[in-house]
C-alpha cells in the first residue's frame, strides 16, 4: 500500500514501524497482589514530581495570568483526593500497572463528561487528557528506554523535536508524522540529523503500524508492506545511498581547502539549538549563521535575556574557540511573531529584519544584552538582518554600545570587543558594499534574498518560478561587487544563503571571491567534497565567463 | 453540620478557574464540603467533582460543611460566589 506525504528529510528507510504516541505505548501487564504497592508508590512520586515541575513553570511565566491559571488547573487535578483514589482503586482490583490505571481513569472520566450537555464544561475534558498525558510521557521517560527504536522507523501523531533527538541518538532509521509541516523544528532537524522523514498523512497510525514500512524521504512516499519488487528496488537504492554517505564521511578529517592551497572556512548554517548535536561527526569550522527565530515564533510570551543567554551560551561551550554568529532575529517578512503582528500589505518590503529591530528597541535590546553576555563564553559575533543602508548599521552599533554601558553599570560580565557584521541581501546594500564594510568586521551575502529582491521575484511563488535564477549576472554581479569592496577593506565575506549549501554553485562562489562558506549540516561534507576538488584561479576564470 | 443555599450569579458558571478556586479555598479548611446539585452530591474539595457538576449560569446549589471550622468554611466559599469568582456577572 503507498500512501503519499510532504517529502521531509531527504533519504530512504526501510524497517518495521512503531507507533511512539504514548497511547500505544502504555506498558499494561497483569501485576500480582505484592506489585500493588510499587505501583502506588510509583503514583505518589510521578505526581509530585509533576507538581513540582508545575510549580516551576508557574514561576518562569509569572507574567502570563492566563498560563498560570492553566497550571492552577492542573495542579488542582493531580492534588484531587477523589481522582487519586480513583487510580488506587483501579490498580488495585484490576491490577494493572500505574501507566494502564491512568489511562482507565481517563476513559471513566470521559464517560462522566460525555453526560454533561453543556459544552462549555464538557469540553474540560481536555485538561485530564493534558495531565494525563503529561503523566504518562514523565513515567515513560523514567521507565521505558528506546532501545526497540533501533532500525526501526517511527510513527506518530505529531513527532516532536524531542523525538527526534532520541530517534538520532537511538539509531532509529526512519520518522513518520501524520502531522505537521517542512517548516516545523522536528522538520528541521530531521534533515540536519539525516533522518528520512515523511509528515502529513491522510492515513491513521494503525495502517502503517506495525508493518514492514518504507519511508522515502526524497518523493514523500510511505510503503506499507511492500511488494518483493519494491522491497529489492529500494534496497538497492539505499545501498547506493549509504556508500555515498560512508565516502562523505571519511572527509571529516580533511581541511577544506583548494587545489591552489586557499583554505575556505566551511562553517554551518543551524536554525534550532538542537541542531548542534548533527555537527559532532563534522567537525565544523564554526557556525556562520546561527537564526534566532525559533525564540519568537510559535509562541505567545517573547523570550527573556535569561533565557536567551542560556541558549547562545550552550552553544558557545559546545563550540570552544571556534566562531558561531549569532544572526539577530529576523522577523517581519514571511515570519512573524504572534506577539509583533502588524498587517503590511507588501510583507516582504515592509518592516522586516533590522527594521523591526530598530522600531522594537526593547526586544532587541534584550536579545543583544543576551548575546554580549554570553559572548564572554566563546567566539561569538552579532549579524544583523535585511541591512539596507549605512545608517541602519550606525544605529544598531550605537544600541550595542548603550547595552555594553548598561551591563558594565549593572556589573555583569560581558563582551566588550565583540565582532559585528551585516547581512548583504538587499540590492542597496550590495551596492554600497564599500561603505558598509567599513562599518563592519565582516559581511555575509545572504542568496535567497538577494536573489529575491534583485530579480523582483517571489521564492515562494509557483507562477514566477522561473525566473529565480541564481546565476542571474546581476546577482553574481553583486556578489563580486561585495567581495572586491570587503577585501578593499581588509575583512571577510561569508555565504549562508541556500546557493552555498547547493555543490553546483560552490566553483562560483569560490571564483567570485567569496572566503567562507555556511551550509545547511545535511549538505557539508557535499560541499567539503567540492571544495577540495576545485582551483579558484580556474573558478575565478569560469565566474568571469558568467559576468 | 451547616447547610446554605446558594446560586451561581458569574456568567459562565463553575468552569474551570472558579472551579479551582473553590477546591483551593475549601482544601484550605479542615471541615468536609459537599456540594449538592438537585440529586448529585460531590466533594468540594475534588475538581473533578465541582466540574462535573456541570453548574452553569443561575444553577442552584447546596452547599454542606461538616467539621470544626465549618462556620467559617461556608462563609469563606459564600464570599466566592457573591463576588462572582471576580469574573463579569450576568
Amino acid at each position: 500500500m503507498k500512501l503519499t506525504g510532504i517529502a521531509v528529510a531527504q533519504g530512504i528507510a526501510i524497517g518495521k514501524s512503531i507507533c511512539i504516541d504514548y497511547k500505544f505505548n502504555i506498558i499494561n501487564y497483569q501485576i500480582t497482589n505484592k506489585e500493588t504497592a510499587r505501583e502506588l508508590k510509583r503514583l505518589e512520586e510521578i505526581i509530585s514530581a509533576t507538581i513540582n515541575e508545575l510549580d516551576y513553570f508557574s514561576r518562569k511565566i509569572s507574567g502570563n495570568k492566563n498560563q498560570r491559571e492553566i497550571i492552577e488547573t492542573h495542579k488542582m487535578i493531580l492534588e484531587d483526593p477523589e481522582m487519586i483514589s480513583n487510580i488506587k482503586t483501579i490498580v488495585k482490583s484490576e491490577l494493572v500497572t500505574l501507566e494502564k490505571a491512568l489511562d482507565l481513569n481517563l476513559q471513566k472520566i470521559k464517560e462522566q463528561f460525555s453526560e454533561i450537555e453543556d459544552e462549555y464544561f464538557s469540553a474540560r475534558i481536555i485538561d485530564y487528557q493534558d495531565v494525563t498525558s503529561r503523566l504518562l510521557k514523565k513515567l515513560n521517560k523514567t521507565e521505558t528506554d528506546h532501545e526497540n527504536w533501533n532500525e526501526h522507523i517511527l510513527v506518530a501523531q505529531e513527532i516532536t523535536p524531542s523525538q527526534v533527538l532520541e530517534a538520532f541518538k537511538n539509531n532509529a532509521s526512519g520518522l513518520i508524522s501524520i502531522h505537521g509541516s517542512r517548516k516545523s523544528h522536528s522538520a528541521i532537524l530531521a534533515r540536519s540529523l539525516q533522518i528520512p522523514m515523511v509528515m502529513g498523512l491522510s492515513d491513521s497510525e494503525f495502517e502503517i503500524c506495525p508493518y514492514e514500512v518504507i519511508v522515502d524521504g526524497r518523493e514523500g512516499l510511505v510503503i506499507v508492506s511492500p511488494s518483493k519488487q519494491e522491497k529489492t528496488k529500494y534496497q538497492q537504492e539505499l545501498a547506493d545511498i549509504k556508500r555515498i554517505i560512508r565516502e562523505l564521511s571519511l572527509l571529516a578529517d580533511k581541511e577544506a581547502i583548494t587545489i591552489d592551497g586557499k583554505v575556505i572556512s566551511l562553517l554551518c548554517n543551524i536554525e534550532i539549538p538542537q541542531e548542534i548535536n548533527a555537527l559532532d561527526k563534522l567537525r565544523i569550522a564554526g557556525i556562520g549563521l546561527f537564526r534566532t527565530e525559533f525564540l519568537y515564533l510559535d509562541r505567545k510570551e517573547l523570550p527573556d535575556e535569561e533565557e536567551q543567554y542560556e541558549i547562545y551560551k550552550e552553544v558557545a561551550e559546545r563550540f570552544p574557540s571556534k566562531p558561531i554568529t549569532i544572526r539577530t532575529f529576523d522577523l517581519g517578512g514571511d515570519k512573524i511573531a504572534k506577539s509583533l503582528q502588524v498587517e503590511e500589505q507588501n510583507p516582504n518590503l515592509g518592516l522586516r529584519g533590522i527594521r523591526l529591530s530598530l522600531k522594537y528597541l526593547d526586544i532587541f535590546k534584550v536579545q543583544l544584552r543576551a548575546i554580549l553576555r554570553a559572548a564572554v563564553h566563546g567566539n561569538i559575533k552579532i549579524m544583523f538582518p535585511m541591512v539596507s543602508n549605512v545608517s541602519e548599521i550606525e544605529s544598531a552599533r550605537k544600541i550595542i554600545r548603550e547595552c555594553q554601558v548598561e551591563l558594565k553599570s549593572e556589573g555583569l560580565s560581558y563582551q566588550n570587543n565583540i565582532e559585528i557584521g551585516t547581512m548583504i541581501e538587499i540590492p542597496s546594500a550590495a551596492l554600497r558594499a564599500k561603505e558598509i564594510a567599513l562599518k563592519c568586521d565582516f559581511l555575509s551575502i545572504g542568496t535567497n534574498d538577494l536573489v529575491q529582491y534583485t530579480l523582483a521575484v517571489d521564492r515562494n511563488n509557483d507562477l514566477v518560478a522561473e525566473y529565480y535564477n541564481e546565476t542571474d549576472p546581476s546577482v553574481l554581479l553583486l556578489i563580486q561587487m561585495v567581495c572586491q569592496s570587503a577585501h578593499e577593506a581588509g575583512i571577510k565575506v561569508a555565504v549562508c544563503g541556500e546557493m552555498a549549501s547547493q555543490e553546483k554553485y560552490t566553483a562560483i562562489l569560490l571564483g567570485l571571491g567569496v572566503d567562507e562558506l555556511s551550509t545547511s549540516p545535511a549538505n557539508y561534507n557535499e560541499i567539503k567534497k567540492k571544495i577540495i576538488q576545485l582551483d579558484t584561479k580556474e573558478c575565478h576564470k569560469y565566474a568571469v565567463s558568467l559576468l | 453540620m451547616i447547610v446554605k443555599r446558594i446560586k451561581v450569579t458569574n456568567e459562565y458558571g463553575l468552569h474551570a478557574r472558579p472551579s479551582t478556586l473553590l477546591v483551593k479555598k475549601a482544601t484550605q479548611y479542615r471541615s468536609v464540603l459537599k456540594i449538592r446539585k438537585d440529586e448529585i452530591e460531590v466533594n468540594g474539595k475534588s475538581l473533578l467533582g465541582v466540574l462535573t457538576l456541570a453548574a452553569a449560569y443561575g444553577t442552584e446549589l447546596e452547599l454542606i460543611a461538616d467539621g470544626i471550622d465549618e462556620k467559617e468554611l461556608i462563609e469563606e466559599i459564600e464570599r466566592l460566589f457573591s463576588s462572582g469568582f471576580d469574573e463579569a456577572k450576568k
